[in-house]
């Protein structure tokens, strides 16, 4: 038990912006250039001049406008104060503005022919504080680069900074751009996942006893590295785990929402999600709706899981060799 | 003023009001950057860093103390073409 | 809420590896600087760094193929092999018991990122070299150290705060420990040279031409530098038990942000942030003595921070030093070399020097312990990280009692 609660959340994807967009669900791929694809499911209605004005983002990327924009969705009509934190996830930040920067660098004629502002957003903890400067928010602030795992590794940080009592509410979120850059770099990984997609999501996490309506619980999360080259079984002995903290059998998890990452990690996630439920547990595929959006896959999984009533399960593979679950308990408010 | 600073001299306001992120219009060639203008010193040296991209140019980082106003621009820029 | 102890502690750095030839390195003030080999630096007017030479990945990634890591990983790894080897502690042992492996970096794999995008200039998108890529993602850093110790219950995870991230990572590890959800942490950050960052900060004008002289009234900026150090924390009860050596006890930390600007630090926000740790740590200003400041050379960072340690402190604080003054600025593994100093300080009562120092900056107005190390007892101690994006943290260690 962690101990913690969802009591908001927010979305940005292909589907649109904010919560409704996100479940009806209407995604269209759209034609993109310069990546190894010519299709990918972006964020078409998050335009940052209309979403964040003009003033300072004149150098910012996607992914640091994403983080502000979800972040400033989940927050809307929620008091903050000053231990209010985010904790956003990320693969390895803007592989465009690294790119971009270091193309700069190499082919103007002094290599120092940089633009200094575009430095900032090259950090991997761009998104993130970015997200705190706009909204003023002066609590924990931190970026845990977790690859598909990013989504529990974040929902972990942010709920061990309340028990810790560092923080009064986290924003646990993550977010992926997409960019010819990441789309070559995932290509030359060898992804196996579905279209490549851009978006954002977030919840807020708070101490359990809020006054607000409570979405889901935290009752846990696990984790494995496959050190032996087997992540199913990692992923099995993670779930009886988590499942065994919790006291709960595996027939009474309703919803299991997949990370989906495509080839044999796929698999073994769809393996493993057999083996241990039975055929009443609905399977969701967030990447679906959305594409596969990277490192913010785990947190359009647990978004995906919040109007469904019951026990719900969210797993992860990363191609590192990582494995994971979280359990959330979602009440029947009906 | 050099030749080409003074050619391009509304090209040159366009930019720094652009990195500035100030409305040209309300720009005079003697408005001061940061005590008018709101700049800091991190917008300064992105704007000492488009002046010398834009025009394939090497500034000294001392002529920050001159680079006050829009007057100073030109006056940097066209002291660093013409050496 | 359990007590938590540093017992292992291995380094990579410019100035020496592993506990024992760093502690000498930081008695002796040595410097790690010198020219940048790492990148290319053809058209800099100066490029100079503390670069870690003759790095043997070999001996110390064993089950880790060495084409698989990145540099930066490499650097983990081989400081979270020392770490262990130190705490005189099994890999085996470890294994059986739930931990958590938290590194911090800056730029993870951007070392290989960037010679993709030479790639790309140069060649094409289609011409990357997959192993590379593969390489580039960052969490790479704390999943390759939990690989090579064959650590499969674990919590990892690579903690992305620039270049607080050292201390964060070391946070979170004393989190998990103090609150019971791990039995130990391997906590700390590694970073590769990179030739963005470099670009970035020589861009902003803050890369010093010849060596970093933090607090320094003629102070002109970082060096660039790499490395990494990792510490294992164990729970004290754990650490008697198996008659372990405590170098320190972790007391608290404190992390906050300056929601201000992207670059330039926020003096208040600073002053907080220690505040913070030390109410966390439950510690009083004038117990500590000693601060081991962010202390990058850069003329806006020196003054703020110390205005800020002034705030806290008094016009009198206790002996603040920059190990960057030997070590450069080591991004993401920055506060975690610190945290190591500090806890080698207090082991071995001594204050580590702030070299290369002239004539100190009024606007510091600090005693940084100029060029040589003195002797002292060190019973609690202060180890200052700020970040770009404003992600401060501050960690607080105490002699073991």
């Amino acid at each position: 038990m962690t101990g913690a609660v969802v009591t908001a959340w927010s979305a940005i994807s292909a589907c649109g912006v904010g919560r409704a967009a996100l479940r009806a669900g209407q995604a269209r791929p759209t034609r993109v250039d310069g990546g190894p694809g010519d299709e990918a499911f972006l964020a078409a209605d998050f335009v940052v001049d209309e979403a964040l004005g003009t003033k300072g983002t004149g150098s910012m990327d996607r992914s640091s406008a994403l983080g502000i924009g979800v972040v400033g969705d989940v927050l809307a009509g929620l008091a903050v104060d000053e231990r209010t934190g985010v904790v956003l996830g990320t693969t390895s930040g803007s592989a465009q503005t690294q790119l971009e920067f270091t193309r700069d660098s190499l082919t103007r004629r002094k290599p120092y022919f940089v633009n200094p502002a575009t430095m900032p957003f090259a950090l991997m903890n761009s998104a993130a504080a970015q997200a705190a400067i706009w909204h003023k928010l002066t609590g924990p602030n931190s970026t845990i680069a977790g690859g598909r795992l990013s989504g529990l590794g974040v929902l972990r940080y942010g709920t061990r900074l309340l028990a810790a009592g560092r923080a009064s509410g986290v924003v646990c979120g993550a977010v992926e751009e997409y960019s010819a850059a990441r789309a070559w770099l995932e290509e030359h990984r060898g992804r196996r996942g579905s279209l490549l997609g851009e978006g954002a999501a977030a919840v807020f996490v708070e101490p359990a006893g809020s006054p607000r309506p409570v979405l889901a619980e935290v009752l846990g999360i696990e984790t494995r590295v496959a050190v032996d080259g087997d992540p199913e079984a990692a992923l099995a002995s993670g779930v009886r785990r988590v499942l065994e903290r919790a006291a709960i059998e595996a027939g009474d998890v309703t919803t299991v929402a997949l990370s989906a990452p495509g080839g044999l990690l796929g698999e073994a996630e769809r393996a493993v999600a057999d083996a241990a439920f039975s055929g009443l547990t609905a399977v969701v595929d967030p990447a679906e709706a959305v594409g596969d959006v990277g490192a913010a896959i785990g947190m359009f999984q647990v978004v995906a899981v919040l109007d469904r009533p019951g026990f719900a399960l969210v797993t992860a593979l990363d191609d590192d060799g990582t494995v994971g679950c979280g359990l959330l308990r979602v009440p029947d408010v009906s | 003023m050099n030749a080409l600073v003074a050619e391009r001299s509304d090209e040159i306001k366009q930019l720094v009001c652009r990195v500035l992120e100030v409305d040209a219009e309300q720009v005079s060639e003697t408005d001061l950057f940061i005590d008018d203008l709101e700049a800091d010193s991190m917008k300064m040296i992105e704007l000492l860093a488009h002046l010398e991209i834009e025009f394939d140019v090497e500034i000294d980082e001392d002529e920050l103390a001159r680079l006050v106003n829009l007057r100073g621009v030109y006056e940097v820029l066209s002291a660093a073409l013409d050496a | 809420m359990r007590r938590v102890v540093v017992t292992g502690i291995g380094v990579v750095s410019s100035i020496g590896t592993g506990a024992g030839e760093f502690a000498e390195a930081l008695w002796e003030g040595r410097s790690g600087a010198g020219p940048i080999e790492a990148f290319d630096t053809t058209g800099f007017a100066h490029a100079n760094g503390c670069e870690v030479r003759g790095f043997e990945p070999e001996r110390w990634l064993r089950r880790v193929p060495v084409s698989e890591a990145g540099r930066a990983t490499q650097f983990a790894i081989a400081a979270a092999r020392m770490a262990v080897a130190d705490a005189g502690i099994a890999e085996s042992a470890l294994r059986e018991r739930p931990g958590v492996v938290s590194i911090g970096t800056t730029d993870g794999g951007s070392d290989d990122g960037e010679r993709l995008a030479q790639t790309v200039v140069r060649e094409s998108f289609e011409a990357m070299d997959p192993a590379a890529a593969r390489r580039v993602p960052a969490s790479r850093l704390a999943v390759g150290v939990a690989r090579e110790l064959g650590l499969t219950d674990v919590d990892v995870s690579t903690v992305a705060t620039a270049c607080a991230a050292g201390n964060y990572a070391i946070g979170n590890g004393f989190d998990a420990v103090r609150l019971g959800e791990a039995e130990y942490a391997l906590s700390g950050g590694a970073d590769a040279l990179c030739r963005m960052t470099f670009t970035g900060f020589y861009r902003l004008g803050a890369v010093d031409p010849e060596r970093c002289r933090p607090f320094d009234k003629d102070r002109r900026g970082i060096l660039t530098g790499e490395g990494a150090a990792v510490l294992l924390l164990e729970p004290l009860e754990a650490a008697r038990e198996r008659g372990a050596r405590s170098y320190a006890e972790v007391l608290g930390y404190g992390l906050n942000c300056d929601a201000h600007h992207q670059v330039a630090p926020d003096g208040d926000s600073v002053r907080r942030c220690m505040e913070l740790a030390l109410a966390d740590a439950g510690v009083a200003p004038d117990e500590v003595d000693l601060i081991s400041a962010h202390g990058t050379g850069t003329k806006a960072n020196d003054a703020t921070e110390c205005g800020a340690i002034r705030q806290v402190f008094g016009e009198q604080p206790p002996r603040t030093v920059s190990v960057k003054s030997m070590l450069g600025h080591t991004m993401g593994a920055a506060s975690a070399l610190g945290a190591a100093a500090c806890a080698l300080g207090i082991a071995g009562s001594f204050v580590p020097p702030t070299i290369n120092h002239g004539e100190t900056d009024p606007e510091c107005g600090i005693d940084c312990v100029p060029n040589t190390a003195v002797e002292a007892e060190l019973n609690v101690v202060q180890n200052n990280a700020l970040a770009f994006g404003g992600n401060n943290a501050v960690v607080v260690l105490g002699r073991p009692r």
